[in-house]
């Protein structure tokens, strides 16, 4: 006798939670946020009301004319703010790429290989966690100039460990799994081992982990534009809070300029979040018959 | 008055693709000191009747129908007396032992805490009854076995620590769920002894698919596809079985022949009209397609086929 | 003929610590084509550890291996894998036996691939196969969390006899099974070793499964081979104390 479950039974285990939007809609609610961000960053020059380099009356409060009012050299805050999704956008999004990639690189080797590899390649993960890495970033980013693309590379480089320990982690659970060596003996070599079979099962921490490394990178970005280090010449939100502090948007109490940036960051920030969030699932019934 | 009665019982789950009915009216009586056997094949809903007699679906499936111990209705109790009433009264030992203690902590805190819980004994009485049940389940060291991590112990050690967990409160029914799936064949045997020696205080319904392993209690209900097909003394259900899927069974043992039984076990969510053997059974006529009752053939013995 | 002689393992705990556990000591057989042969022993005795050494999943410390009179012990990896097709091995977890993240086709198509069999012969051979081992072919796309654990030893089946092996290493494969299946597979697998000439090294704790499936027993104790000879000799006149103890139990 052998137990055969309806085709259409559990059918959605088996996603990554794209098939399966209509059960998780805080999900579908990030991606929403998302592609409104991405398009209103890629569209920006047609969205932008006004040039954000061009200048015209300072400290103007919000009209039909400038919707968030203009900042200290005149320059219109709302388009400001729609440029800026591109900036924080791009730091963030290849910063995230970076570190991921690096994270998932020494993760897996380290896990799939043990022995000397996973010492060295473990140690010097704990090394880089032990490094408090705002200060050090910081430090760089102060050192290098400020452009900005030294920031997403001292983001990225800095933000790969905690990857690393949990994609580490995951491939020991999973290279003791028997398909692992079951596929060995078919005489498949550990490189097409390592693609095909391992990077699949860490799949969805490694897209968790991604969302949450383009979120923390983002925030990296917006604490060092903040304290002044980043990039002049590409204005992201973290720089227009940075400049709204230092010219006296906070003083005058100008929330239009210094308030859509920061809300932004929260939204972004949230949304990636919500990407991360698991749907509902019925494994404990998979148990049970 | 039996221990434990359970009438009509059906738990359905709600599923993402609607709903799957995992057993359908189950009747069943354990008495004082009885020992049952549900036999059956992944699938069949032994598992479910098991935690649905415990009331732990609640929040994962719909059950109908009623469970009473001791008189008292376990579907209308309330979350204390339902609690008090868990592990003190009523002990399930779970199927896969190495994920059913927390692996870090000790397994002798584990345990303690559960004999505290109960009410039973407290402090330091409470870790010598501890220590006295895992001496009691075969463990030559109960003290080196107390203080260990359950994840450096082989999976007949957690079964054998997570059967002294179970019976340390003496509970009057102990609830075992696969207690020798997946063991060596000594493991196995030490199992079987112990929970034989438990049955001297305790009523035991043992869920499992082996029917060796059955054998040692006094009644085997068979289960298919969520239903009682056959129920009975055990010497008369191995013997003289007359359902065709309990032949088939026994049939199916390396032991007898390793005969297979033809097709495949679907199951049947909704096709709840006639037998649901059918579609394997050798003798079938087209009165399996009507619904039909377990009836009592002789004392005690009751099958659910047309030509029992 | 696979044979292994005076093979050994021994497992150190960790790179920096050497704690050394000897999991299989000196053991040596020869198994014939077509013959079953079957290993007994209690968990933790060292028998699935020599099944994966007779496929060289894991190199011995010390000993030889010969796969039809060639010494491959030492071959390196990349050499070995053109034998890899003579000999392959069947686990015990359906749960963990094939990747949860392919479907049943995809795993089977893994063999076709390193065989190289033409795109178009796929669909021919998957129906030969399937129709060997009863593998419905209606439930070839499914996941493996969605089929049964029977289901899935099949698919495993499918994908290793698609490499038509000599030598086929069995560790537990029905222990996590119901009776009716473990009869399915088992019928199975016999019918291979008689029809096919298949050699098969079954590892089981079940005694009464390994009577019923073999022509010769080994059984281990504490990684050493104690006791060895055909099966009726072993259950009618046991010699060790050991194997006594063990049969009394069943």
């Amino acid at each position: 006798m052998e137990l055969s479950l309806p085709g259409n039974l559990f059918r959605l285990l088996n996603d990554t939670g794209i098939k399966s939007l209509d059960q998780n809609p805080l999900r579908s609610l990030g991606i929403i946020i998302l592609t409104a961000l991405v398009l209103v960053a890629v569209f920006a020059p047609y969205l932008a009301p006004h040039d954000p380099k061009q200048t015209s009356i300072p400290y103007q409060s919000p009209s039909s004319e400038h919707l968030l009012g203009t900042n200290d050299l005149g320059q219109d805050v709302f388009s400001e703010l729609i440029y800026g999704a591109r900036v924080s956008l791009t730091i963030g999004f290849l910063s995230g790429i970076i570190s991921i990639v690096i994270g998932v690189t020494v993760g897996i080797f380290a896990g799939y290989f043990r022995g000397w590899a996973e010492e060295l390649l473990m140690g010097t993960t704990d090394v880089f966690l032990l490094i408090p890495s705002l200060p050090l970033m910081i430090i760089l980013a102060a050192y290098l100039n400020p452009s900005m693309w030294n920031i997403i590379v001292v983001v990225g480089l800095l933000c790969w460990c905690s990857t690393a320990r949990l994609v580490h982690s995951r491939v020991l659970q999973v290279r003791e799994m028997q398909f692992i060596e079951s596929t060995r003996a078919l005489g498949y070599s550990d490189l097409y081992i390592i693609i095909r079979h391992v990077l699949v099962n860490t799949k969805d921490i490694i897209y968790a982990k991604f969302s949450l490394a383009v979120a923390s990178a983002m925030l990296s970005e917006a604490s060092l534009s903040f304290l002044g280090l980043g990039d002049p010449l590409n204005i992201s939100w973290g720089e227009m809070i940075h400049f709204a502090f230092s010219r006296g948007g906070f003083a005058n109490d100008m929330w239009w300029w210094y308030l859509p940036p920061g809300l932004m960051i929260c939204v972004t920030l949230l949304a990636f979040i919500m990407l991360t969030i698991e749907g509902r699932k019925d494994s404990k019934i998979l148990e049970l018959i | 008055m039996s221990l434990l009665k359970i009438r009509g019982l059906s738990v359905t789950f709600d599923t993402l693709q609607g709903p799957f009915k995992a057993i359908e009216d189950i009747d069943l009586d354990v008495e004082e000191l009885d020992t049952l056997a549900i036999v059956g094949e992944s699938g069949c809903g032994k598992s479910v009747l098991g935690h649905a007699t415990m009331r732990l679906l609640d929040d994962i499936a719909v059950v109908r129908g009623s469970v009473i111990y001791r008189g008292r209705e376990v579907y209308a109790m309330s979350r204390k007396e339902l609690l008090e009433m868990r592990g003190k009264a009523i002990s399930l030992v779970p199927q896969s032992p190495s994920a059913s203690f927390n692996p870090v902590i000790r397994i002798g805190k584990q345990i303690t805490e559960l004999i505290e819980k109960a009410g039973v004994a407290h402090g330091m009485e409470a870790e010598q009854r501890a220590l006295t049940y895992l001496e009691y389940v075969g463990f030559s060291d109960p003290h080196a076995i107390f203080g260990s991590y359950p994840h450096r112990m082989s999976g007949g050690m957690c079964e054998r620590a997570l059967i002294a967990m179970s019976t340390s409160t003496e509970p009057d029914l102990i609830i075992a769920d696969e207690p020798t799936k997946g063991l060596d064949a000594l493991s196995r045997k030490n199992i079987l002894d112990m929970l034989h020696r438990m049955t001297a205080e305790s009523s035991l319904i043992m869920i499992t698919h082996d029917l060796k392993a059955a054998a040692m209690c006094k009644r085997i209900a068979v289960m298919y596809s969520g239903e009682i097909i056959e129920i009975g003394p055990t010497r008369v259900v191995l013997e003289h079985p007359v359902h065709h899927y309990t032949r088939g069974l026994i049939d199916a043992q390396p032991s007898r022949g390793m005969r297979p039984i033809p097709g495949r076990h679907t199951i049947c969510s909704h096709k709840s009209e006639g037998c649901r053997f059918r579609d394997r059974c050798d003798r079938v006529r087209t009165e399996c397609g009507r619904h039909t009752l377990l009836r009592e053939i002789e004392e005690g013995h009751m099958v659910r086929c047309h030509y029992a | 003929m696979l044979e292994l002689t005076d093979v050994s393992k021994i497992f150190q705990t960790s790179f920096l610590r050497r704690d050394r556990k000897v999991a299989v000591d000196c053991v040596s057989f020869r198994l014939k084509e077509g013959e079953i042969l079957g290993l007994v022993g209690e968990s933790g005795c060292g028998k699935s550890t020599l099944g994966r050494l007779a496929v060289k999943l894991m190199q011995p410390s010390g000993g030889h291996i010969f796969l039809d009179e060639k010494d491959v012990t030492d071959l390196p990896e990349r050499q070995f894998r053109e034998y890899r097709q003579r000999i392959q091995i069947v686990f015990q977890h359906p749960e963990s036996a094939l990747n949860p993240h392919f479907t049943l086709m995809d795993s089977i198509l893994e063999a076709f691939y390193r065989l190289g069999t033409p795109k178009s012969d796929y669909q021919t051979m998957l129906e030969r196969l399937a129709n060997e081992v009863n593998l419905p072919l209606d439930i070839v796309d499914r996941y493996p969390n969605q089929v049964s654990g029977g289901e899935i030893q099949r698919a495993v089946l499918t994908r290793v006899f698609a490499f038509k092996p000599r030598y086929l290493v069995l560790d537990e494969p029905t222990s996590m099974l119901d009776v009716s299946v473990q009869a399915h597979i088992l019928q199975l697998l016999k019918k291979k070793a008689r029809e096919d000439r298949m050699g098969m090294l079954f590892i089981s704790h079940d005694l009464e499964v390994v009577r019923a499936m073999c022509d010769r027993v080994m059984v281990m104790k504490e990684g050493r081979i104690i006791e060895e000879g055909t099966a009726d000799k072993i259950f009618t006149d046991p010699s060790t104390p050991y194997l006594h103890k063990l049969i009394a139990n069943v």
